[in-house]
């Protein structure tokens, strides 16, 4: 009976550690790197335009 | 095959496994400090900044636009202190920070993410999902904040999508340095007007901002009765996918957009008089994350 709490002590912290290891932050923004989205990728490089783009912006 | 004397072992670990798990919750702070009680969808009522140079990013909007950071990454749940940060101007909340290093995103995602208020996110991102676009997180409850998906539309535009726990913000006048205006850069204007007023009940409106200029003058307005809530036209790089832009209110484009290289930016259209009015500029941080400034009231030139 002895031995088998000294395995239930034993599994009791394997299971703290193994769950907190692998338990991630929640994935909300993290995900966008896991979806496989390529679409945007910010502005490194690449032209600079000048004053022949047109923009919208706030008209009222 | 285990024995009788580990069976029980056996069980509470997986038992412990789940409720561990089960446990991680995050818990971002409200979008307003002071919250009209009520929703406003459509309305886009947060924005956060995807970076992958968090102390670049601080640096560069501190210094442009007198911005304030407070990092809430563990009081707000994550294992990074880095996580999430949130931006303050004179003391007032006007968005967040998420470091994509800290959540082990990928490199080349670093942009601002418009957050759209619907009153039935779960509804709203199936909606997404049904037009042909992605829902890339699925509704979460992120406590105070709310529950929240992050969606990108048929033509490829992230946003994300907010059912405020405690109502949106009220409406008030946009000050210097702090968000402005929100509008979607897209390859189908036609489609996407149509979309987002079937997801959100806004009513659409057309302006005509340029007639020099036909290929991309007609601009599109969302609006709840007489409130524009968003902006709506052609994509005018042909180099960048469909994307929403942000703009803020500033007293001088050509003056911000002329430091932005000293703090790790660029320029991505330089300072330009708007035909209807004002001063406009194009700028990427140091992560690449495009923003635009605007003069406002219109007739401001600096």
């Amino acid at each position: 009976m002895k031995n088998v709490f000294v395995l239930i002590k034993i599994a009791t912290v394997l299971a703290i550690g193994s769950s907190l290891a692998g338990c991630d932050d929640v994935r909300v923004y993290g995900s966008v790197g896991y979806s496989g989205y390529s679409g945007y990728g910010g502005y490194h490089g690449g032209p600079r335009y000048g004053t022949s783009v047109t923009v919208g912006g706030r008209l009222y | 095959m285990l024995s009788k004397q580990l069976r029980p072992a056996a069980a509470l670990v997986c038992a412990l496994f789940v409720v561990a798990c089960a446990t991680v919750q995050i818990d971002l702070p409200s979008v307003s400090e002071a919250s009209s009680g009520e929703r406003s969808p459509g309305k886009i009522i947060w924005h956060d900044l995807l970076t992958n140079d968090l102390a670049g990013s601080k640096k560069f909007y501190g210094s442009l636009f007198g911005w304030e950071f407070e990092s809430i990454g563990r009081d707000s749940g994550f294992s990074n202190e880095s996580a999430y940060t949130l931006i303050r101007h004179n003391g007032n909340l006007i968005g967040g920070m998420i470091d994509t290093v800290a959540l082990n995103g990928r490199d080349d995602i670093s942009q601002w993410v418009v957050v759209m208020s619907v009153l039935n996110v779960d509804t709203a991102a199936a909606q997404f999902e049904a037009d042909g676009g992605e829902v890339i997180a699925a509704p979460t409850d992120l406590q105070r904040r709310g529950r929240l998906a992050l969606v990108r539309d048929a033509e490829g535009a992230l946003l994300a999508l907010l059912q405020t726990r405690d109502g949106d913000p009220a409406d008030s006048e946009p000050v210097i340095n702090e968000f402005l205006w929100d509008e979607l850069w897209t390859s189908s204007t036609d489609k996407a007007t149509v979309f987002y007023g079937s997801v959100t009940g806004l009513q659409a409106d057309e302006w005509d901002i340029d007639e020099d200029q036909s290929s991309n003058a007609t601009y599109r307005l969302l609006k709840s009765g007489e409130i524009p809530r968003v902006g709506i036209m052609a994509n005018p790089l042909e180099d960048l996918g469909p994307v929403w832009v942000s703009y803020l209110r500033v007293e001088s484009p050509a003056d911000i957009a002329g430091r932005a290289d000293a703090f790790g930016g660029r320029v991505i259209i330089e300072a330009q008089a708007r035909p209807l009015g004002g001063e406009v500029a194009f700028i990427a941080g140091p992560s690449g994350a495009g923003i635009a400034l605007q003069t406002w009231p219109l007739d401001q030139k600096n």
